[in-house]
């Protein structure tokens, strides 16, 4: 059951359905937020605080979160491409947006590998 | 709380999930690690189970060892990872026996030039940067060069001009004179294999690369002395850029769109000390990678570009 995340600081919050957070990528001390409504937002929050508080807030069973290297966290159900030899990842809802993302050849072959093995399931 | 406290490297995933479930896909880089040291544990128990037995054989023993380093030396050559053919060419010059065999048998040595790829965020601008190792820089005119499979990187060097097809500013190929013009600042020079990049409506690579059998083209001066240069187009395009880092020639990328300050400013900010535009938005490149992958910027159909389009390569 999808319920929301919350992602606080000091001076702001973001509040978000969890099947509304496309992505989520590190920029030195900040972290940026994409929503499926296109919009996004710079937390000062690094991606480490970030992945524990969706693990702490995920339900049971809910793992479509992805962290892949250093830089990035993103959610499983809105990849709709992965290119390792062009370092590529397209992420989209198929309708409404659709963001590019990068990640290491190594890391985008484990992503497709377990994309794979987990839609053969 | 699951992960707490794990570090994770950028050629790794892990699935983030309320219970610990340290995931790793089938073939991640610590599975790689594990079976890569088992197969060299593996190559040197039968290494030394193949001496043993070759040492108790008499009179073949030379002849078999002797046929070794030319078959070593076959795949060193088709394969451009250097570190792998330096260990194995040392492997064949070790036994006096390979001596004798290489001296009747000429190896053919291929070039051992490489290219080598980094990606690195800087201030918003996400960059790649490729730096070719023991590669030797040219420039060529049309599109057959990229179907030549000793080009081991390749990107539009000079812009064409849209109305009569022709190439902007000065351009030298090969020591002939192709256009002339001074409308841009910037200038690439490649005399005996050596590249110059500056900032100058005249200079005196442009004569030495005419009598000398060399290259030079002109585009935007994107930085100088670790300067930003201003320039007029203010729109954002995915950008790419010839550039001298940490005394190295290189080609810088974006992958995301960038006006022409915002990229010139990450280049400062990496380090770079001068840097010239190569063609962007939709040019297109080519990099074979040692592992052999091959990335391609932009491929739309090589029949679709301009005759005068052309690039600066290395092989």
């Amino acid at each position: 059951m999808d319920r929301n995340l919350l992602f606080a600081t000091s001076s702001e919050l973001v509040r978000v359905p969890s099947e509304a957070l496309v992505s989520v990528r590190a920029d030195g001390n900040y972290s940026a937020v994409r929503l499926a409504d296109g919009s996004e937002y710079y937390l000062t929050l690094q991606l480490g605080q970030i992945e524990r508080r969706i693990a702490e807030q995920s339900a049971d069973g809910d793992n479509k979160f992805i962290r892949i290297g250093k830089s990035l966290i993103v959610n499983r159900e809105f990849i709709i491409y992965i290119n390792h030899a062009r370092q590529k990842l397209v992420m989209s809802d198929g309708r409404s947006f659709r963001f590019e993302e990068s990640a290491s050849r190594e890391a985008l072959r484990s992503l497709r590998e377990y994309i794979e093995s987990i839609s053969n399931e | 709380m699951s992960n707490k406290g794990h570090d994770i490297d950028d050629d790794e995933i892990r699935i983030i999930s309320s219970r610990p479930q340290p995931v790793k896909p089938g073939k991640s880089s610590s599975g790689r690690r594990l079976r890569g040291a088992l197969a060299g544990l593996f190559v040197v128990i039968a290494a030394v189970v193949l001496f043993f037995v070759l040492k108790g054989c008499s009179g073949t023993v030379a002849e078999d060892d002797a046929e070794y380093p030319s078959v070593t030396g076959g795949s060193v050559s088709g394969d451009r990872g250097f570190v792998a053919a330096d260990s194995l060419e040392t492997d064949s010059r070790d036994n006096d026996e390979d001596m004798a065999l290489d001296s009747k048998t000429p190896v053919t040595q291929e070039p051992k030039g490489y290219i080598a790829m980094r990606d690195t965020t800087i201030a918003g601008a996400r960059l790649t940067v490729y730096t070719p190792v023991d590669a030797v820089p040219e420039l060529a005119i049309g599109v057959d060069v990229l179907a030549d499979s000793t080009v081991l990187m390749a990107f539009q060097a000079a812009d064409i001009r849209a109305d009569n097809g022709q190439i902007v500013s000065a351009f030298v190929d090969h020591g002939q004179l192709i256009s002339t013009g001074q409308s841009k600042a910037g200038f690439c020079a490649i005399i005996d294999g050596k590249i110059t990049l500056g900032v100058a409506d005249v200079t005196q690579y442009f004569e030495q690369a005419l009598t000398t059998d060399g290259y030079f083209f002109r585009q935007y001066p994107l930085v100088v002395g670790n300067q930003v240069i201003e320039n007029k187009p203010k729109g954002r395009s995915l950008r790419k850029a010839l550039a001298e880092l940490n005394g190295k020639i290189v080609v810088i990328a974006s992958r995301n769109e960038l006006t022409f300050g915002e990229f010139s400013g990450a280049m400062v900010d990496m380090g770079v000390s001068t840097a010239i535009y190569l063609v962007g938005s939709k040019s297109y490149g080519i990099v074979r990678l040692p592992d052999g992958d091959v990335l391609e910027y932009n491929l739309r159909g090589v029949r679709k570009y301009p005759e005068n389009t052309n690039f600066i390569v290395w092989k």
